[in-house]
């Protein structure tokens, strides 16, 4: 009886041992020319039927046709997308895991997040850059964004803005204003566009700031006012509303890379000849159809640029960003700790 | 009403039929798994159901969600462990049944108290969707609070014998939940200077290493032999039904409303509901968390009720109701269509055909529930050489595949151990999954209630008193308070000291 149980004690055990270390990862590295030789993992740091979920998916299916593989997507949560860029980051270069990421890991940094950033990727693809349009509730006092602007002068601090936490885009959105208008308001965090809505909604807070995509259908359903487009330029969507860059010259500079955007990459030191078979693969992905009819209807401006172009765009907006959060004394480290040049 | 004959295009479509049928079928089973969530099938079924047209991706979708809250009884009744958060409160009355050899009959019973919640749901949706969404949006964070404060009163109904124990084991839950990032700041919690640990234990997990996992080792500790089950008596009488029917009715309301909250879901609807039979029924067929019958029926009949629920802001509002909604909502999106007030206006048959597949599903919950009981039962006799093993693998199964990392089986090991010591040591694991869930809601919604009131704790109490629907859960909780506890007691004696006086 005992001895029986023993045995079983001990199967047990080497059972759960077995399957714990029974994960790694197979040891076989494939040479660059015959790349794609095996299936591709697609790590996506958002949750499924989010913005940056729903973009990665779209994208696959034609890239996957060029490559001649399967991409197999997983969603892979938490902590603002860092979990996945480390999981990405701890794979080895070979093109084999790409990270489909939004444009968070450039301040994880300066928030004490993880010593990550695109830094340590090589960028496949930039898809699409997202605007962040600020509204109010239908019966708010505020007509246009001069209303809500004056009365955040003469009552600083006092405005309820919904956030969706420290350096997300409503967030984001109010430093901008605070650095050019010197406004202050009371932020109240939600858990996203969702929640955001229902608190407009239900006048839980006087203003926030909403992807376009989220908010269009209930400015034309009027429920609640766009009063600008934290952009230069206007959005297709809501053509009617004015971009704060148009009313607000002064912050012209300060917008020209902000907003969100999703993207495609590989860790740093992957073989050249690689980069260029996944890039043409996402840039046949981009390029699809239903891909561009989705980003045109869901009020997402396509960018669609690869390599140093991509670079570049990420490292102004990393530097415009990253100093904004500093000076408005959220930020964990300085940007200059990590050589982050000020705008 | 318009695009109300929409409402029959699932019916009269034969591959809509099969596809809600396979939906239905799949999800009993996914949900019974422990660790393979609704959740987890929907997002999968969003990469799979890319290509097809929007309908057969819609009514499978729908399927699976109804199988699947549905399911997750079936493997908290036969082997306390929940399938699915949702399915916690019925383990606590469906395993004791099981161990009493009627796991058959809290099957059957858990079958036709879902159906029936869920019928209520969807009638809701039908009939009050505008009220009840008006109620949703004005729902603000302060009024969480409470609900969540009335969460935490459930740490008295779900512990057995000591309330210390069960005050103990609540609070470790609650820091449990609180560990990860900062959902406000972004810093880290908890996490010992550990960057691994910013993603938070993902409560699931939890759930799985201490009903599950910890099951399985507790299990081997005991030595009693599998109960020969009663199979003769799966489908309830009519007498139990009806004599139930009053409670499943106030259940389903509970369901569905907290369902249609949007920061809440089927769990805690569930739980709650548990926590409102316990309250009421003064006389249940046996006392509640030994094989009560009323357990069964608050659990099953709200939590399914939550499903109707869920879909009202997500129709009306374009806001998820629960988690499934949200992918669902993400699912319609790539296929072109927003759900919201202006789908509602413009394309308003979709609401029609979900609510057709909502119906179909239902029917075929009934017919997959009712068949298939006698095999399921056979569970509970399996040799423990057979079960323990297969226990073990399907909680480290779970734990990996909810967000395919290897970490999450070390906590959900490390969970297992620590659920069976407080096993022996008799202490309620129960009332630390509870805590976990609450945990996030009670701290997110409490700072978001003081920062509405721009930080000053005056302005958030007066704002306790001066908002209708706050101050009716206030006055609730108050009632709970005295009515329940000692407090009750204390004032009669006062009351009555002072009338002896007079």
């Amino acid at each position: 009886m005992t001895r029986k149980k023993l045995l079983v004690l001990v199967l047990l055990t080497a059972l759960v041992i077995v399957s714990v270390t029974g994960c790694g990862r197979p040891a076989a590295k494939p040479p660059e020319e015959a790349y794609p030789s095996k299936y591709i993992t697609g790590i996506i740091a958002w949750g499924a039927g989010g913005g940056t979920d729903t973009t990665s998916r779209l994208l696959v299916p034609a890239a996957e046709k060029v490559l001649g593989t399967s991409i197999v997507m997983s969603n892979r949560t938490g902590a603002t997308g860092s979990i996945a860029t480390q999981f990405v980051y701890d794979q080895r270069a070979d093109g084999y895991t790409l990270l489909f990421n939004a444009e968070n890991p450039q301040l994880y940094q300066v928030l004490g997040l993880s010593p990550l950033s695109y830094d340590d990727f090589e960028p496949i693809i930039l898809t699409v850059n997202g605007v962040t349009v600020i509204v109010v509730h239908k019966d708010s006092p505020y007509q246009t964004l001069e209303d809500l602007i004056n009365d955040a002068k003469a009552n600083p601090g006092k405005i309820n803005m919904g956030i969706s936490g420290v350096g997300g885009q409503p967030y984001m959105t109010s430093l901008i204003l605070r650095q050019g208008e010197g406004i202050t308001f009371n932020p109240v965090t939600f858990d996203g566009d969702g929640p955001l809505i229902t608190a407009l909604m239900g006048k839980q807070i006087d203003v926030t700031g909403l992807a376009v995509a989220a908010a269009v259908q209930y400015v034309k359903n009027g429920d609640f006012r766009a009063l600008a487009v934290v952009s230069n330029k206007r959005n297709d969507s809501l053509p009617d509303v004015p971009a704060l860059g148009e009313i607000r010259p002064h912050l012209q500079s300060l917008l020209r890379a902000s907003g969100f955007f999703y993207g495609v990459h590989v860790k740093k030191g992957t073989p050249e000849p690689i980069i260029a078979k996944l890039r043409e693969a996402f840039l046949a992905g981009y390029n699809d159809p239903q891909f561009q009819e989705y980003a045109r209807n869901n009020g997402m401006m396509l960018m669609g640029i690869t390599g140093e172009e991509a670079r570049q765009f990420m490292k102004d907006w990393q530097s415009a960003m990253a100093w904004l959060v500093y000076e408005a004394g959220d930020a964990k480290e300085s940007p200059e700790k990590f050589g982050i040049p000020k705008p | 009403m318009a695009g109300m004959s929409a409402l029959l295009i699932p019916f009269t479509d034969i591959s809509m039929v099969l596809y809600i049928a396979a939906g239905v079928f799949t999800g009993i089973y996914i949900g019974a798994i422990p660790g393979l969530s609704v959740t987890m099938a929907v997002s999968l079924l969003i990469s799979f159901t890319f290509s097809w047209n929007i309908l057969p991706a819609l009514a499978i979708m729908v399927g699976i969600y109804t199988g699947g809250v549905y399911g997750g009884s079936r493997s908290a009744i036969l082997l306390n462990i929940p399938g699915a958060p949702a399915a916690v409160a019925t383990g606590l009355d469906g395993y004791p049944l099981a161990k009493l050899g009627e796991a058959g009959r809290a099957m059957g019973l858990s079958t036709t108290q879902s159906v029936i919640g869920q019928f209520f749901g969807v009638g809701i949706l039908i009939a009050a969707s505008p009220l009840v969404s008006r109620l949703a949006i004005n729902f603000a964070p302060r009024d969480y609070f409470l609900l969540s404060i009335m969460g935490l009163f459930l740490v008295g109904s779900l512990s057995r014998g000591s309330l210390i124990k069960a005050l103990i084991t609540a609070f470790i839950g609650v820091t449990v939940g609180l560990v990860g990032m900062d959902p406000f700041t972004g810093q880290g919690r908890l996490i010992f200077g550990n960057a691994r640990l910013l993603g938070g234990i993902n409560f699931v997990v939890v759930m799985i290493g201490l009903f599950g996992l910890s099951e399985a080792f507790f299990q081997l500790k005991i030595r009693s032999k599998p109960v020969k089950q009663k199979i003769d008596k799966i489908i309830p009488s009519m007498k139990l039904i009806l004599s139930n029917l009053a409670l499943t009715l106030r259940c389903s309301a509970i369901g569905t409303i907290i369902g249609a909250l949007p920061g809440t879901g089927g769990d805690i609807a569930a739980l709650m509901a548990y926590d409102h039979a316990k309250r009421t029924v003064k006389k249940p067929s046996r006392p509640f968390g030994e094989g009560a019958f009323e357990g069964i029926v608050a659990a099953e009949s709200a939590n399914n009720a939550a499903i109707g629920g869920a879909f009202i802001p997500m129709m009306t509002l374009g806001i998820p109701g629960d988690s499934v909604t949200a992918i669902l909502i993400g699912a319609l999106i790539i296929h072109g269509i927003r759900p919201g007030p202006m789908l509602m206006k413009e394309q308003p048959e979709y609401f029609w055909i979900i609510v057709g597949c909502l119906i179909l599903s239902n029917i075929f919950l009934f017919i997959f529930g009712m068949s298939g009981i006698r095999i399921f039962s056979k569970v509970v006799e399996i040799p423990k050489s057979i079960i323990i093993p297969i226990i073990i693998v399907l909680s480290i199964l779970g734990s990996y595949t909810i967000n395919n990392n290897t970490v999450d089986i070390y906590w959900m090991i490390a969970f297992g151990i620590l659920g069976y010591f407080m096993k022996i040591y008799d202490y309620p694991v129960s009332t630390m999954v509870l805590g976990v869930i609450l945990s996030p809601i009670i701290d997110s919604n409490f700072r978001r209630a003081v920062q509405m009131t721009q930080g000053s704790f005056g302005g958030f109490v007066q704002s306790l008193f001066t908002n209708p629907i706050t101050l009716i859960l206030l006055l609730f909780i108050v009632f709970m308070l005295v009515s329940q506890t000692q407090a009750k007691c204390v004032i009669i004696n006062k009351l009555n000291a002072v009338r002896k006086q007079g």
